[in-house]
């Protein structure tokens, strides 16, 4: 233990190239990574904030009654139901954030345009990669939701709203207040969680995705790519969703490769990213991180 | 107090795990409700399904109890306003629940699932394998009055009782290709009766013109459903409780009772 504690003040922060200790040096590099350091208590605070109004009035949202329709009634009630409640919530959101003078939600116009290439670029490699493992290892396919198919727009409108909570405020918030690191992870767990909500079948194999984005709506410092592309991952697996054909009893197995493909495509698309066009762009450099 | 950065720190850890536990708690909740709704909302897309729960009412007295596989029990009691004897799965035959397949949907209904006890529904499941002498003594347990068995051809599957009967013989303990085989897979299943299926209770029900049952008369049958009354047997009667309600204690309902059953009775009473 001590000679670890050494090897780490040693190297602190980073470890001189072809020094001993390296497994020390990662351990302790990856561990400093991923511990969560305060850098802005007041951004932290408006981030959890913010969340804590959409999750709370998501909340207050499922003691509200629904009426037992057909199957389209119902899916459009429910998602009617998670659109005006995230509205509500953005609302409140931009109340405080007014009340408080603090940042407002920003588009950062100047990288729109890399913003959304970039999103829209890893969306395409990492549905490419995904639905060609699924089509050739006939681990998964996609099938349309008939009694979905004409509530697309409704989803779409839907994952506009959550990306603005999502991004635009809270992911900003927390960037700025613990890091790009834990603050990307948090953002996307909670960003995903809007697809879990409004049941998007399958959510898991979402995660990683979500996960990309964010990372890119940090990277190109707009969080304008990462909310289309979000509309639009919400609006084509509201619609369609992947099934496995394998024999009912034993699908969890195949959920489970659908979700490891999605890792490994979203790695991808995320690799492509990082040396491809956009590249250039510094890691979130001028925030406060 | 919120001073140093390390109670500072201390206090966002704390809201942030608190706000990640409210998240996922709302956001499965909210699944899960939407979910829970669905098969609510397959039955009013289909009128036949809707008509034949909704017949209920008409067919059976209020206090009526209805034997049916679980997946209708909520049905029978939110449209047709009858008690059913299982309304939810219990906890051993999660894996049988479409919807199981996704761990995430598996996970919200061990957290806010209903569930019937297992005797209850493996009970369920053999009496619709057993013979129809053996099943009578299943129902009579649960005081049913009449089954409804479905045999609708949908694309969902959710109103046919013979695609579901693979996974009811599986419960029940018994080997469903003894009784039913599946032919063809593509571009639909087609079932082949084997010489066995006439034993078994369910199938009777179901292919009635071909096996017609001895312990039920049919009240009702349109597209989805079949709804049966049930008849027991004289002999299943127990002599304490005739008191009160004689035909009841019979297992008979006021349709069944017939002129001796009744002309009996008010001798002994």
């Amino acid at each position: 233990m001590n000679r670890k504690l050494i090897a780490v003040l040693e190297y602190c922060p980073h470890p001189p190239p072809g020094a001993d200790h390296k497994l020390d040096a990662r351990v302790y590099s990856a561990g400093n990574r991923f511990s969560i350091q305060v850098r802005d208590f007041q951004s932290t605070l408006d981030g959890i904030i913010a969340y804590a109004i959409l999750f709370s009035v998501l909340f207050l949202s499922s003691f509200a009654s629904l009426p037992t329709g057909g199957l389209a009634e119902a899916y459009r009630d429910s998602l009617l139901r998670t659109g005006a409640a995230t509205s509500l919530a953005l609302a409140a959101i931009l109340i405080y954030a007014n009340f408080g003078a603090r940042n407002l939600p920003e588009f950062r116009l100047a990288s729109v345009r890399k913003s959304l290439l970039s999103s829209l670029l890893g969306l395409l490699v990492w549905t490419a990669f995904w639905l060609v493992f699924g089509e050739l290892t006939g681990t998964y396919h996609l099938v349309l939701e008939s009694a979905r198919a004409s509530l697309a727009p409704l989803a779409l409108c839907v994952g506009l709203v959550d990306g603005l909570v999502a991004y635009a405020y809270c992911t900003e918030r927390l960037v700025t207040g613990v890091g790009s690191t834990v603050g990307v992870l948090l953002s996307s767990l909670f960003g995903w969680l809007l697809f879990v909500a409004v049941s998007v079948d399958f959510a898991f194999y979402l995660l990683p995705v979500v996960l990309l984005l964010v990372y890119t709506g940090v990277r190109t410092k707009s969080y304008f790519g990462p909310i289309v592309a979000t509309s639009l991952l919400m609006a084509f697996f509201y619609v369609y969703f992947a099934v496995s054909p394998w024999v009912p009893g034993t699908r969890q197995t195949g959920y489970w490769l659908m979700t490891i493909a999605s890792v490994v495509s979203a790695f991808l698309a995320g690799l492509i990213l990082t040396k491809g066009p956009f590249g250039a762009v510094s890691y979130a450099g001028d925030s406060a991180i | 107090m919120l001073g140093t950065p390390r109670s500072r720190g201390l206090l966002l850890a704390v809201l942030l795990v608190a706000i990640l536990v409210l998240s996922v708690f709302v956001s499965l909740k909210l699944d899960f409700d939407n979910r829970d709704r669905i098969f609510q909302s397959v039955i009013k897309d289909s009128p036949d399904a809707m008509q034949a729960f909704q017949e209920l009412s008409e067919v059976t007295r209020s206090d009526d109890v209805i034997f049916s596989w679980w997946d209708y029990g909520r049905a029978i009691q939110d449209y047709g306003g009858r008690s059913a004897v299982v309304a939810y799965p219990s906890r051993d035959i999660i894996q049988s629940v479409g919807a199981s397949q996704n761990p995430v949907y598996a996970f919200e209904m061990m957290l806010f699932g209903r569930y019937e006890s297992s005797e209850k529904i493996h009970d369920i499941a053999r009496a619709f394998l057993l013979p129809e002498d053996e099943s009578l003594t299943i129902m009579r347990k649960y005081e049913a009055t009449h089954v409804v068995v479905f045999h609708g051809e949908d694309t969902r599957g959710a109103f046919n009782d013979i695609e579901k009967f693979p996974w009811i013989a599986r419960i029940a303990g018994y080997n469903a290709s003894d009784y039913v085989r599946t032919t063809a897979t593509s571009p639909e299943p087609r079932y082949e009766l084997t010489a066995k299926a006439e034993q078994v209770t369910m199938l009777r029900l179901l292919f009635d013109e071909r096996f017609p049952p001895q312990h039920f008369a049919k009240v009702y049958e349109n597209k989805v459903a079949k709804i049966y009354r049930i008849e027991y047997p004289v002999s299943h009667a127990s002599s304490s409780q005739w008191v009160g309600e004689p035909w009841l204690a019979l297992g008979c309902s006021e349709y069944v009772m017939c002129g001796y059953v009744q002309r009996v009775l008010w001798a002994v009473l």
